[in-house]
């Protein structure tokens, strides 16, 4: 009897030490795996609009001959591939969600528990007397199962971790190189709008000029003159050279406008109006997606730098325990199955 | 075309564009001024053609690191969602309860088989000739069964 309770309290406390041993060493830096992952689904979100953007441009450019069709097909699958890549990392993501969710203890002993029952049922006198004799440790076995599932889970996290450094680095940074020519191909395709409303505005301004000077001063010639050049002060034209202000100097055959000639300089007012609402509006479109570039790598900038401290995370915590970690799995699930077997 | 030879192209594009728009603000020429900006329109074209090629120099790259990671991701994705352990348990005691002359009956969720012992039946309550009991499988699915006594 002695020696039955004197087997049990040392199976108690070398399971409680494996136990103990097993939960110092297994662990997955859950935080810096939150971290990544909103980062990563942050960039994902902003990056998927961006590359459906660029392979809608990709689809429109040009024309029907055999070398256009291949360029553009070029283009359409370099989105693509792009977008499939951003799709591979989030199931690389997930896999590793899944691998930190550790086994629940209590699902694990009603697991046990219902083996248990089961076993049983088969009213056979050797398996019984297994049961019975392990029924005591149920809870202990339990957490040392868990133990054991999140430890493995643990090393598959780490080996998955350090494993895919590299090519989700090296694809973050290709996304990164991509960001300036993305934001160059939307500058450039804007700046054609851009470019053509300029060219416009100053043919108008140089239309206005005769205009006005083959009119007198009176009071209605100098409210377009001064509508003008409201006109071009309000041309948010950043780096581009304006046209000069409109100056009315009356011509020496100058006549006095008439109805007609108010009514002409009123409709090149509202067309030039109209160019610099449209070159502006164009000018806020460039630096908006500038200003969402620019947040776009800082973002994949956040996410590769999380990334990295997700990994020096897993390989601090793996740093100590590794190798006995790694002996104590092997030798509890010996343990297993010698008590398995022998009985 | 190198990364580097793409970008001195744009940057030349840039340059040209930006003495060509100078020049066309001084102009008030009305042709010299459409010129000018069908100039500039080409020019854009040649850089969107530009930053393009830089994109779709990458794509091969990108799609053997793609290739890699699927392999890393695959391997990561069969982690076995139950302890082994506890598997092995269970593949115990069905393989136990086959040598004590167990039967074999297919789980209610999932594919695994269950063993179960037909002598052990005695002790359960017949209803029309049939014996309820109640078993797990090793996927954890414990479910009610009615097994012929005959």
């Amino acid at each position: 009897m002695l020696k039955i309770i004197q087997s049990r309290i040392t199976r108690t406390v070398a399971a409680a030490i494996l136990v103990s041993l097993l939960a110092a060493c297994a662990s997955i830096p859950k935080q810096n795996l939150d971290s990544y992952v909103a980062n990563f689904n942050t960039a994902k979100a902003t990056a998927q609009d961006i590359y459906l953007a660029a392979q809608v441009q990709a689809e429109k450019t040009g024309g029907d001959s055999n070398v256009d069709r291949v360029e553009r097909g070029k283009r359409v699958a370099a989105a693509q591939a792009r977008l499939a890549a951003l799709d591979l990392i989030d199931q690389y993501n997930s896999a590793l969600v899944k691998l930190a969710m550790g086994t629940d203890a209590a699902g694990v002993k009603g697991n046990l528990e219902g083996l248990s029952s089961g076993l049983k049922s088969f009213g056979v006198e050797r398996i019984s007397s297994l049961v019975t004799s392990a029924v005591p440790y149920l809870g202990i076995i339990s957490q040392a199962v868990t133990l054991i599932d999140n430890a493995i889970r643990a090393e598959h996290f780490a080996e998955a971790v350090a494993a895919a450094q590299r090519p989700i680095q090296e694809i973050i940074g290709i996304l990164r190189q991509d960001a300036d020519n993305l934001h160059g191909i939307q500058r450039h395709v804007l700046e054609i709008t851009f470019d053509q409303d300029l060219g416009n505005l100053i043919k108008l301004f140089a239309r206005v000029r005769p205009v006005v000077n083959s009119l007198k001063v009176d009071d209605g010639v100098t409210a377009m003159v001064a509508g003008f050049n409201t006109s071009l002060a309000r041309l948010d034209a950043k780096g581009v050279e304006k046209p000069d202000p409109v100056a009315h100097v009356p011509a020496p055959n100058a006549k006095a406008a008439t109805a007609d000639d108010l009514a002409l300089m009123q409709a090149l007012l509202n067309q030039g109006n109209a160019l610099v609402d449209s070159i502006n509006q164009v000018g806020k479109k460039i630096q908006s997606h500038r200003g969402l570039i620019e947040e776009y790598k800082k973002v994949l900038a956040a996410c590769s730098g999380s990334l990295e401290e997700l990994n020096a995370a897993v390989r601090d915590g793996t740093r100590v325990g590794t190798l006995a970690f790694a002996v104590n799995v092997m030798n509890l699930r010996k343990a297993y199955i010698e008590v398995r077997e022998a009985k | 075309m190198t990364q580097d030879e793409i970008n001195l192209t744009i940057a030349e594009y840039e340059d040209a564009i930006d003495k060509l728009r100078t020049y066309r603000a001084k102009e008030l020429d009305q042709t010299k001024i459409d010129e000018a900006t069908a100039k500039i329109t080409a020019l854009h074209g040649k850089c969107i053609d530009a930053h393009w090629l830089a994109i779709t120099s990458r794509t091969a790259v990108l799609e053997a690191l793609t290739t890699e990671l699927k392999a890393i991701t695959d391997k990561a994705s069969k982690i076995p969602q139950l302890s082994d352990a506890v598997k092995n348990l269970r593949d115990a005691a069905d393989n136990a309860a086959k040598l004590a002359g167990g039967k074999e009956i297919k789980c209610k969720n999932c594919d695994a088989k269950v063993v179960y012992l037909p002598n052990a039946l005695t002790a359960l309550v017949a209803v029309g000739g049939k014996k309820k009991i109640m078993l797990t499988c090793k996927n954890g699915h414990t479910n009610d069964y009615e097994i012929a006594t005959n």
